[in-house]
């Protein structure tokens, strides 16, 4: 308990990311009230003037930076091409996902030890850190460091036998992406005895004889004009509202790398967005953009961002 | 997270969604884990207890990617299971029987 009375969780609630709207401003809002009241901020530090205080000199501060540069597949030894296999090369591999899962929460942890019981050869996050993927999100919610700005228990993304990558979300790229890339990744990609290979871009794929996982990253461009792309109407305009267009680095790595139109093995995409719901809205271009890039037939698609377990055909 | 809850509310509706609530008010589902074995890749939906709740087997055939099968493990009621995936399922069932 609080001197208040007030019962202190060790990490973040659940409920504090209830209807976290898929806004950056607001995002920032909220990470800035917890700040500013820490343990287990209530609701109404969102209008304390520390709150609105830091708020504002953190969106201006997304809003006049520029995106975090898009790696292109030459910044990876491998040209972002992985063996899908174990420790001993063999097709035998198990590899575990979760979606949405920087929250920093108790749940976040059981998930994660749910993940090691699999004993996996890979984890692969597919993207969203909370609430807004800056580094110290990231180190508080992904890498178990804790944050300066808060009392939270940190908690620790779990990292397979062979290796871990992660995908970017529209959460990391309300910071800019800064931290995705420049904190997440470099701790990423294979084991080796002298540490992690780093992750070196926001795109990959794992392939062996049969498969071809291929990870596309739907949320470097999820994100549309700073405040225009929140007003309804005016965020259908093109240009203004983020439709997770894929980058043009990404399409020449599919191009020159994948070449999806000469190969007969099976592929599984994993996404952050949804291609199509039942239930929210839906992000068609990526799929486009796969279709022209000669991925022609039946996949089997793994996407998080929709906060639920559904299955399609 | 936290993990939404609610019915399909447009198409395409989904074959299966689970709409159970935890005891902190939000859904239970956490990942999944995936096996590969040779064309064959088993995928297996578990919620924040370690409960395994749906399992499917797909194949790698002549570039495509096929279902084999699906077997429903949670039978909660709120967990949602539609008449195409029954169908699956009870294909899935009848080849079984018929190999055996």
């Amino acid at each position: 308990m609080s001197q208040s009375g007030r019962l202190v969780h060790e990490r973040r609630q659940l409920h504090d990311l209830k209807d976290l709207p898929r806004s950056a401003a607001l995002s920032q809002l909220r990470q800035a009230a917890e700040a500013t009241s820490p343990p287990n901020y209530p609701p109404e530090a969102l209008f304390a003037p520390a709150a609105l205080v830091t708020w504002v000199r953190t969106y201006l501060a997304y809003v006049f930076h520029k995106k975090h540069y898009f790696p292109e597949y030459t910044a990876s030894p491998c040209a972002a091409m992985y063996a899908l296999a174990d420790e001993r090369g063999g097709d035998g591999v198990r590899i575990s996902i979760a979606g949405d899962w920087g929250t920093g929460t108790d749940e976040a942890q059981c998930v994660a030890r749910q993940m090691v019981k699999f004993e996996p050869h890979f984890t692969i996050h597919i993207g969203d850190v909370y609430y807004v993927g800056d580094p110290p999100s990231v180190n508080e919610n992904c890498l178990g460091i804790k944050n300066p700005n808060n009392n939270y228990d940190p908690v620790t993304w779990p990292v397979g036998s062979v290796g871990s990558f992660a995908l970017n979300g529209n959460h990391e790229m309300h910071a800019n992406g800064g931290g995705y890339f420049e904190v997440f990744l470099p701790g990423l990609g294979l084991r080796t005895p002298g540490g992690m290979t780093g992750q070196q871009t926001s795109f990959f794929c794992l392939q062996n004889h049969y498969w071809r996982m291929i990870a596309i990253d739907t949320g470097y461009n999820s994100i549309g004009v700073p405040i225009l792309s929140g007003i309804p109407w005016i965020n259908s305009i093109p240009g203004i509202g983020g439709d997770c267009e894929l980058p043009a680095p990404l399409l020449k790595w599919l191009k020159e790398m994948v070449r999806p139109e000469e190969d007969p093995r099976g592929v599984i995409l994993l996404s952050h967005h949804q291609n199509y719901s039942g239930f929210q809205d839906q992000y068609a271009k990526p799929a486009q953009q796969l279709w022209n890039a000669g991925l022609q037939r039946r996949v089997l698609w793994f996407w998080g961002h929709e906060h639920r377990l559904a299955g399609t055909t | 997270m936290p993990v939404d809850l609610g019915s399909p509310t447009r198409e395409p509706h989904p074959n299966f969604y689970d709409n159970r609530r935890g005891a902190h008010g939000f859904g239970v589902n956490g990942h999944v884990n995936l096996t590969f074995h040779g064309p064959t890749l088993k995928a297996s939906y578990v919620d924040l207890e370690g409960n395994a709740l749906i399992e499917e087997e797909w194949q790698a055939v002549g570039g495509n990617v096929e279902l084999a099968g699906q077997r429903v493990i949670c039978h909660d009621a709120d967990f949602h299971v539609g008449p195409e995936m029954v169908r699956v399922t009870l294909q899935n069932q009848i080849d079984e029987s018929s190999t055996s």
